[in-house]
């Protein structure tokens, strides 16, 4: 194992979720492509974690807890849960936002954007120029909805990665009968 | 093109792409966005797409880094693969922009659009081998029901010859096109040849 390795097994959220560690089959394959899993955390990072002038983390954590909801997502969905919960967001919030019960919400550009979300998720062809354009109206800034399209597309892309790995690991662990 | 398709409003012609918002203007663009324009594609200077995406350059760069390593590194699933497979998967989000682009590289690799056409005209039967159809249905399964795939469906890939190796770029070129058409999808809308 490389310092490399010890420090991304650390880090990386796939990894952890998926209880991969170096010496395992789905691990080794997984690394091989060690740009793609730089990169896919670097995202995850860069969408959930840093700094996003006029989005603030916690509204980016529902959109992600929004987005694996819809998919569904179970493990990514109570990655962000937990997440929300450790910023102090109540159960009830967290509970309206996974079950899509957005009237509940009183923060009318919070609803805006996770009206957006629901559709870039179930259909993505419904998130359209008029749906663009209801996001400019609710306030936010081309910089802002920049983001905020790529941190759903990002989940959209996460949970897949997520998926894949995970039945390949199942695969390797338990092995199918033929 | 050595020929041009149209099936059920998907084409291999080559479109245009326009932003309903607006991009960033290249003439004032930061030294650190044209960096990452010139990084992400050869044309992104030129491109409505790219110069949206430019609006936050940090998160640019990592898409691209994440896209260039998942289409272009060398070993693993043949290129001509991964391009199907993003094909299907455009032709299941209905990105129609996407469908094109990739449905003209994977002719230029595998010289042959035979495939396309299925996809194109219906993408569950699709596939000219067994090899080729468990491809095609693993990419819709994970596009359509990604929480539905299992360690079967990894032996149904294995069992058509596919490695592990080849079975994790499968795995992140579906995944990849799930962040792309999302992006083409809800930013702008494909511009069709002046006919």
């Amino acid at each position: 194992m490389t310092n490399l390795e010890t420090h991304q097994q650390k880090t990386d959220t796939l990894d952890r979720l998926l209880a991969l560690s170096p010496g395992m089959p789905t691990y080794g394959i997984r690394h091989q492509r060690a740009k793609v899993v730089e990169a896919t955390q670097a995202s995850e990072d860069l969408l959930l974690g840093a700094p996003v002038e006029g989005l603030s983390v916690t509204d980016r954590l529902l959109v992600a807890l929004l987005a694996c909801a819809l998919t569904p997502s179970g493990a990514l969905k109570n990655e962000y849960a937990n997440r929300l919960s450790a910023l102090g967001v109540s159960d009830q919030t967290l509970q309206n936002v996974a079950s899509a019960e957005l009237d509940q919400l009183n923060d009318p550009r919070l609803k805006q954007i996770l009206i957006f979300t629901a559709a870039l998720i179930t259909d993505p062809i419904k998130a359209d120029k008029e749906a663009l354009l209801a996001l400019k109206a609710s306030g936010l800034t081309t910089p802002q909805i920049t983001a905020l399209s790529q941190l759903v597309a990002f989940v959209s892309y996460q949970v897949r990665v997520y998926a894949g790995l995970h039945a390949l690991n199942l695969f390797h662990s338990q092995g199918v009968r033929p | 093109m050595s020929e041009v398709i149209r099936i059920k409003g998907f084409t291999n012609e080559t479109l245009d792409w326009k932003a309903w918002l607006d991009v960033v203007n290249i003439s004032e663009a930061s030294a650190e966005q044209i960096a990452i324009l010139e990084e992400s594609h050869p044309k992104a200077k030129e491109s409505d797409y790219y110069l949206f995406l430019a609006h936050q350059p940090e998160i640019l760069r990592q898409r691209s880094a994440a896209f260039n390593a998942i289409m272009y590194a060398p070993g693993g699933m043949p290129r001509a693969e991964r391009e199907l497979s993003t094909a299907v998967v455009s032709r299941i989000n209905g990105c129609v922009y996407c469908a094109s682009v990739h449905a003209q590289r994977f002719e230029q690799l595998a010289k042959r659009n035979d495939s396309i056409k299925q996809v194109f005209t219906d993408p569950h039967t699709a596939g000219i081998s067994e090899r080729e159809k468990q491809i095609i249905q693993f990419s819709i399964l994970l596009t359509e029901k990604p929480d539905a795939v299992t360690a079967s469906d990894i032996q149904a890939l294995k069992n058509a010859g596919l490695d592990d190796a080849e079975i994790l770029d499968l795995i992140h070129s579906v995944a990849i096109f799930a962040w792309a058409n999302r992006l083409m999808l809800n930013l702008g809308e494909p511009v069709f040849p002046s006919a």
